[in-house]
């Protein structure tokens, strides 16, 4: 029994200790010049980047929540240019006998959106289609058309505000006042009124070289308003009735068509889709360009050459850095922070977003500003690495990026090669390890 | 008496369940960055008189205590003793590499033995010690990043398990004053390495366990002549460890964790333990006992080097000494020992040409338990390894060793009913 107790005595601090076991502390390196580590870790540069552009066939502006109008001249792009559609109907066209109209005009809300220069005069041309807004599908694209009168109702002259509320066109009162009346007087629902004026349109005059701008959509932003008063009013109350764009679920009452002149430039040979022009055919340049359709594609051809470096290794990170080319981009011509990453097949065809474990992975921009300018995107292209390094059959697919308003914008960005201005390079942290 | 016996039966079996419990806990912690190399240090564990006299014992009978130096002492247990033995130690270690100083702290089990004698004719013992350990944490090396411009990154490497070692010792006098004994070994243990490469995006974790087992054999002599003056010699068969490993890499970014590569069972090298040799020598004069031992491992003939160092013969010399005032006293301050020692290793290790040798000195002290010869073994071991020399470090080592050696008798007929 004595012993017992002399055990427990004994041994209960020990069994207290082992529990206890080491304490950490944060730096152990007596004895560093003894460990044979298994690891070296080197950065190389020097892999292949191949970038090149293609082209969208089309891109669905219907339902995009902007009207996007205006038109500049890029060197590198060609001349774009943004027209809004739209269709305009009333929840209710029950006017008064007595309504006596003073003035319309079309108000269109800034959404603040615009790229390029704002300090060049616009020439807007309201017209009346001649066509009804009606897709041959579901949707409307950027390639879409449709047929308007040729003499406009109103023409505006106009240095875009894009931060102010909005911009008024005076609408003739004549043609107003036909339209108001042929309202009053024949109209009892949207279809008798599309049958008499099937939408409208506003396009910019072909010389002007300024900016595109964004106007909302939404029927309390952007109205046809008529300005009339009651004759039989004691007092001179003013009344309004609106015609706008009915937001439907269904078919779409309004799209934008974007399109560019490239003419004499490396672009013009886009012609299909799945047509790749190489950065060396293009001025060392690839492009980007949203609402248009221009995409850049990114690969790295050698990336299996990484399997000739001697013993085991591992991809520890891989970063893309792609530099815009310097002074292509400014204050107007703006760069965006982040765009998403795609997978593309070979034939140019997005088949997945790029995620990981935190969701989506994005390509953002980092602007070194310290001495001499230094901005690039950085993308993270660890997993689309992983991938080449086993994917078997080998395809040529690529990474491109976007925005999530590539379908109302007009933004570009224009990018070095690895040729040009160091523009392209990627990064690759490499781990090479023994087995033993 | 029936129910004494049967206490102590079920201590002794509570203890070894206990030991085990943590010997599970404890067996990976030594913290020598000389463990970096082969199948680690080689571990001091031993039974509680042995740590106090210098780890010195060939010659040494089992007549109070186990002696598990060498085999043919389990003849000397005498007639109807089991005895049990039990240990444990707390190390305190102050590395130096000449610029820095370290410290580390661990606590172990050290040995796991029993032995009987039921019969007079042979005595057998059953023991488990760690043979060698591993336990090394180095901890934020810097590296550059080659290729680039100041990235760096951090290397932790951290290892730890070792070898254990059970043995089944056979023993049995050929004549009044001669004894031989024979061992057979079975060595097994798993010796896991991680380390850790850390940039400032990923993690690379390269993790291997190498799975070791052998066996190998001892033979043992003692022979007492003059009464008071033993002599033993010790042979260990050199020994082959088959070794499997499983490796294991794994790639940790701040969104996902890949295994990048894995293995398992794989088969390496075999490590090799030399042939051993040791010759002892002790004798009583007045109330003191002297022994001394001399041991050589031929690592050379092994022919294996280690990345860094190299394999080569190991001399150790040790002495002993134990005084006991009288060990059949009534009075129990004169049943006491007191032990001290000195060993000399040359060590199995060459770094850069130069040996890694240690020296350490010792003092125990043993209580007795009972009349029957249980004991209470404290000691202090103070160790000193390595030199500053180059890229070796110093290792002063603090080790404090409690051990309890419980003996009772067994196999007794009872004379009445």
């Amino acid at each position: 029994m004595r012993i017992i107790r002399i055990l427990t005595i004994v041994l209960f601090p020990f069994y207290i200790l082992s529990c206890s076991e080491e304490s950490e502390i944060e730096k152990f390196v007596v004895g560093e010049e003894f460990t044979n580590t298994n690891v070296r870790i080197i950065q190389i540069d020097t892999f292949s980047v191949e970038l090149s552009t293609y082209k969208l066939d089309s891109i669905v502006t219907s339902g995009s929540n902007r009207l996007l109008f205006g038109q500049y001249t890029d060197a590198s792009l060609g001349k774009v240019t943004a027209t809004p559609y739209f269709e305009l109907s009333a929840n209710s066209y029950s006017i008064s006998d007595e309504a006596i109209l003073d003035s319309v005009a079309l108000i269109l809300k800034y959404d603040q959106y615009f790229y390029s220069d704002t300090t060049q005069v616009m020439h807007m041309r309201f017209h009346q289609l001649t066509e009804r807004v009606k897709p041959d599908e579901t949707d409307f694209y950027n390639t879409s058309n449709l047929n308007f009168a040729e003499v406009p109702i109103a023409t505006k002259t106009f240095y875009p505000e894009p931060h102010r509320d909005s911009l008024h066109v005076s609408i003739p009162f004549n043609y107003g006042n036909t339209l108001f009346n042929f309202i009053s007087d024949n109209v009892n629902s949207t279809d008798e009124f599309i049958q008499e004026y099937k939408g409208f349109t506003l396009q910019v005059d072909s010389a002007d070289n300024g900016s595109v701008i964004g106007f909302s959509n939404q029927s309390g932003s952007s109205y046809l308003r008529f300005f009339y008063r009651l004759s039989d009013d004691d007092e001179d109350t003013e009344y309004h009735y609106d015609l706008f764009i009915t937001a439907s679920s269904d078919v779409p009452k309004y799209f934008n068509r974007i399109q560019s002149d490239v003419t004499g430039l490396a672009l013009s040979t886009l012609t299909d889709q799945d047509y790749n022009l190489a950065s060396e055919n293009s001025n060392h340049e690839s492009y980007f360009q949203s609402g248009i359709g221009y995409l850049t594609r990114m690969n790295f051809p050698s990336i299996r050459k990484l399997y000739d470096i001697e013993g085991e290794g591992t991809v520890l990170n891989a970063v893309l850095r792609l530099k815009p080319k310097s002074l292509s981009y400014n204050d107007n011509l703006k760069l965006r922070d982040t765009l998403s990453l795609f997978y593309v097949d070979q034939n140019n065809n997005v088949t997945d977003q790029v995620y990981n474990s935190l969701g989506e992975v994005t390509a953002k921009i980092v602007k070194n500003t310290d001495g001499y300018e230094d901005t690039y995107y950085e993308i993270p292209v660890l997993e689309y690495i992983d991938l080449k390094l086993i994917q078997a059959p080998l395809i040529d697919d690529a990474l491109i990026m976007y925005h999530n308003d590539y379908n109302k914008s007009l933004d570009r960005i224009i990018f070095n090669d690895m040729f040009e201005n160091n523009g392209a390079k990627l990064i690759l942290t490499y781990a090479i390890y023994d087995a033993n | 008496m029936t129910q004494i016996k049967r206490t102590s039966i079920t201590t002794i079996f509570a203890l070894i369940g206990l030991s085990f419990t943590l010997y599970s806990q404890t067996n990976d912690l030594t913290s020598s960055p000389y463990s970096l190399f082969g199948l680690g240090v080689e571990s001091n564990s031993n039974v509680g008189r042995a740590s106090g006299m210098g780890f010195t014992g060939i010659s040494l009978d089992a007549n109070q205590e186990l002696n598990l130096f060498n085999s043919a002492s389990f003849a000397s247990i005498p007639e109807k003793k089991f005895i049990f033995d039990v240990g444990f130690y707390t190390q305190i270690e102050n590395l130096n590499n000449g610029d820095e100083n370290e410290l580390r702290f661990v606590t172990s089990f050290s040995n796991l033995a029993m032995a009987f004698n039921a019969n007079g004719k042979y005595g057998i013992g059953l023991s488990l010690l760690p043979a060698t350990n591993v336990g090394y944490s180095l901890i934020g090396l810097q590296s550059h990043v080659e290729g680039s411009s100041n990235e760096t990154y951090s290397t932790d490497i951290t290892g730890s398990g070792g070898l254990n070692d059970v043995r089944l010792d056979y023993a049995r006098p050929i004549s009044k004053n001669f004894n031989l004994g024979l061992r057979f070994s079975y060595l097994f243990g798993k010796i896991e390495e991680t380390e850790n490469a850390l940039t400032s995006t990923s993690l690379l974790t390269l993790e291997t366990k190498n799975y070791y087992s052998g066996v190998k054999f001892g033979l043992g002599a003692q022979y007492t002549f003059w009464d008071k003056n033993t002599i033993g010699i010790v042979l260990e068969s050199p020994s082959s460890l088959s070794a499997n490993r499983d490796f294991k890499t794994t790639r940790t970014t701040f969104t996902a964790v890949t295994v990048v590569d894995e293995t398992t069972e794989e088969r390496i090298s075999n490590f090799k333990l030399p042939f051993k040799f040791g010759l002892g020598f002790n004798t009583y004069y007045k109330k003191f006992l002297f022994a001394f031992d001399y041991k050589r491992n031929f690592w050379d003939a092994t022919n294996q080097s280690d990345e860094i160092g190299e394999y080569v013969d190991q001399n150790i010399f040790s002495f002993g000494a134990e005084y006991t005032k009288n060990a059949t006293s009534y009075r129990y301050w004169n049943r006491i020992n007191f032990r001290a020692g000195f060993n000399y290793d040359s060590g199995n290790l060459e770094i850069d040409g130069k040996g890694i040798n240690s020296k350490a000195v010792s003092l125990g002290i043993g209580f007795p338990l009972d009349q029957k010869g249980s004991k209470i073994n404290f000691s202090y071991n103070y160790k000193k390894t390595g030199s500053l020399e180059g890229i070796l470090i110093q290792d002063h080592i603090n080790t404090i060793n409690i051990n309890l050696s419980l003996t009772d008798f067994w196999f007794e007929k009872r004379k009445y009913d």
